[in-house]
């Protein structure tokens, strides 16, 4: 560990009235409920993207995402780990008016701004991202304690 | 026939898919573009006391927030029969204006310049706002960020969040700004205009500068004839928040304008069998089809028809380059469609204008910035310009103010037929017989599509899988002949 506190962001992205969307925001929402305190993280939830992303990042060391994906290839609440190269084919992060994520953290080095150099993705595998309502289907709904424990676990590994 | 899909549409907001139908004879027979649209609107909102829906609609999407924050805002005043005062009217169009000026900036800079500063046929791992900034430089760069930044810090300082508003109640706002935060945002709105001098002058260097790229927006696969939509003020010229539904015909005749309440006697939607998307069109012309011309019902509603039906701009440079504009494409009504990227800067410059004149009005610090409604609720119509066209929600309430009804459409469902038109025509003009798309040829034909600024489904936020982007070309049976992926 190194001697000052390194500041990690755990974020949820997503939206909370598009169903399974927010499963993001709801496992980070359990995380930090379950999280005993760990000095340096912030948890947050947001429904953003592209160069709000690039703002929201700028200035931590670390950076554990959570947001929906629907690829069809896995059942819905299994987690897909990703890193900001697997997205670098891919134009966003998540649905993006203007840039993705790996062009955001880039063009945030490129620009001087101290952007973090750890970056955990950890998507989760959604079905339904176009009824609006809140509440999840039940397969994802049932994967929130699960993501919540592996955000944590992604927390303890870096902080001890 | 032989099918090329490209899925999904990069740098474009929602998920998209263009799906280009070959022929027997190798030439582009059909275009087809489909993207998932949002279920369960009206139940959502049935049920629900209608002042909620302001709070609600924002969420929706992630791009536009503040255009539906609007929009429905206004659509409650109406349920409720109430009209906010001055104060409450110059504060929202304030905030309106500093959200189109970042969006404009996003666009602009991350989705649009890409393919002058770069080329249309640059690799695709190039083609994006590093490369721009490569190429341009860092200063522009940082420019970029402070100002889009500076939009949405606007927006925070007079509603509290910049995204997530819960701002308009019915009429009027939740809370007005103090002296001091009006004349913190005076510096900034000058500043803003500093940069929307910039932005023509990065737009003159890069784009007008280069006669190849003049003579492509001219060009023919970029041209769609039909009619054009746009609100307008008391005076005629353009505005993004409120004002009378102007439409001009393809000769730039004013054939059409009234009262977005009145939305429905102009407007029907087509379904089509083929796509779950409606297809809006002009009822007076009537529905003749996916056809460009006078006696078509196709209209499209955009930066660039906004520009086209309004006697011009209600402030002094942008006006200035407003002239500019008409004169460099060959005058008025202007139907090349990869102009819009021009509009979009006239457009940046009237939003950091405005934002000086609303600001500089020291009754947007004004103590009454709320009139208390007190009519019997029933129905009500908003209608705003989103960055991307005209943006119109419609509720129907009971008389205790929850909903029955509602019904919205988006900027970019307005042009929906015109997007497919052309997309086939720029595909048209791009694939030749028997010879493999290049990476450049797809991106042409992307190129028609991103001058509509689209914004679908409004919006899902969440990954589309990792597929990229990927072209595939499959005879009738299914075999792959040809694959493109990035």
């Amino acid at each position: 560990m190194s001697a000052l506190p390194r500041r990690t962001l755990v974020l949820g992205l997503g939206n909370p009235v598009l169903t399974d969307d927010a499963v993001g925001l709801l496992a980070v929402r359990e995380a930090e409920r379950l999280s005993v305190g760990t000095p340096g993280a912030t948890f947050r939830e947001a429904s953003i993207a592209g160069f709000d992303l690039l703002e929201m990042l700028a200035g931590y060391d670390v950076a554990i995402i959570v947001d929906a994906i629907h690829t069809g290839k896995a059942p819905p609440g299994a987690i897909h780990d990703l890193t900001p190269a697997d997205l670098a084919s891919s134009s966003r992060l998540v649905a993006a008016h203007e840039i993705g994520l790996g062009t955001a953290l880039a063009l945030g080095e490129r620009l001087g701004a101290a952007m973090p150099k750890d970056v955990v993705i950890l998507a989760v595998e959604i079905e339904d991202d176009l009824t609006l309502g809140e509440q999840p289907t039940p397969m994802v709904a049932a994967a929130i304690p699960a993501v919540a424990a592996r955000i944590l676990k992604e927390l303890a590994a870096r902080y001890g | 026939m032989k099918r090329i899909t490209i899925d999904p549409i990069t740098r474009l907001e929602g998920h998209g898919k263009i799906e280009i139908f070959l022929g027997d004879d190798g030439e582009v027979a059909d275009v087809f573009f489909q993207v998932p649209e949002l279920r369960g609107f009206e139940k959502f909102c049935q049920g629900r006391p209608v002042h909620e829906l302001s709070r609600i609609v924002p969420k929706i999407c992630g791009v536009c927030p503040g255009a539906h924050h609007l929009a429905s805002g206004k659509a409650i005043d109406a349920v409720y029969s109430v009209d906010p005062p001055p104060t409450a009217k110059k504060l929202r169009e304030l905030f309106y204006s500093a959200h189109f000026f970042h969006s404009h900036i996003a666009h602009f800079y991350a989705l649009a310049a890409p393919d002058f500063v770069l080329g249309p046929d640059s690799p695709p791992a190039q083609r994006n706002i590093l490369g721009v900034v490569a190429k341009v430089g860092l200063a522009l760069g940082g420019e970029v960020i402070k100002h889009r930044k500076i939009g949405q810090d606007i927006q925070a300082t007079l509603a509290g969040h910049q995204t997530h508003v819960s701002w308009c109640v019915p009429g009027g706002v939740s809370k007005g700004i103090t002296e001091a935060e009006r004349q913190e945002i005076i510096p900034l709105a000058k500043s803003s205009i500093e940069f929307a001098k910039t932005s023509i002058k990065v737009f003159n260097d890069v784009v007008l500068a280069n006669k190849g790229y003049v003579d492509l927006i001219l060009s023919e696969p970029y041209k769609l004839v039909d009619h054009s939509m746009g609100l307008v003020d008391a005076k005629g010229k353009v505005n993004f928040y409120d004002g009378m539904v102007r439409v001009v015909d393809t000769a730039g005749k004013k054939i059409a304008e009234y009262a977005p309440k009145d939305y429905l006697q102009h407007v029907e939607e087509r379904v089509e069998q083929f796509s779950y998307l409606k297809y809006p069109y002009l009822k007076a012309k009537g529905w003749k089809g996916f056809v460009e011309g006078q006696d078509s019902g196709v209209y499209s509603a955009t930066p660039l028809t906004r520009l086209n039906a309004a006697d011009g701009m209600a402030t002094p440079l942008a006006q200035s380059e407003y002239e500019r504009f008409y004169s460099t494409v060959g005058g008025k009504p202007c139907h090349a469609i990869l102009a819009n990227h021009w509009a979009r800067i006239v457009e940046l410059m009237y939003a950091a204008e405005r934002m000086l004149e609303l600001a500089s009005d020291p009754e947007v610090a004004g103590p009454n910035f709320r009139t208390i409604p007190t009519a019997t609720p029933h129905e009500g119509v908003g209608t705003v310009e989103a960055p991307r066209g005209t943006l119109t929600h419609h509720y129907v309430t009971d008389d205790r103010g929850i909903v029955t009804d509602a019904n919205l459409i988006v900027g970019t469902t307005n042009n929906n037929a015109p997007i497919s038109m052309s997309i086939k025509k720029a595909a048209q003009g791009v694939i030749k017989r028997g010879v493999a798309p290049t990476q450049g040829a797809l991106n042409m034909i992307e190129m028609a599509f991103r001058a509509y600024d689209p914004c679908f489904s409004c919006a899902t936020h969440s990954l589309s899988g990792l597929a990229g982007f990927e072209i595939v070309i499959k005879e009738q049976d299914g075999t792959v002949v040809h694959r493109i992926a990035r």
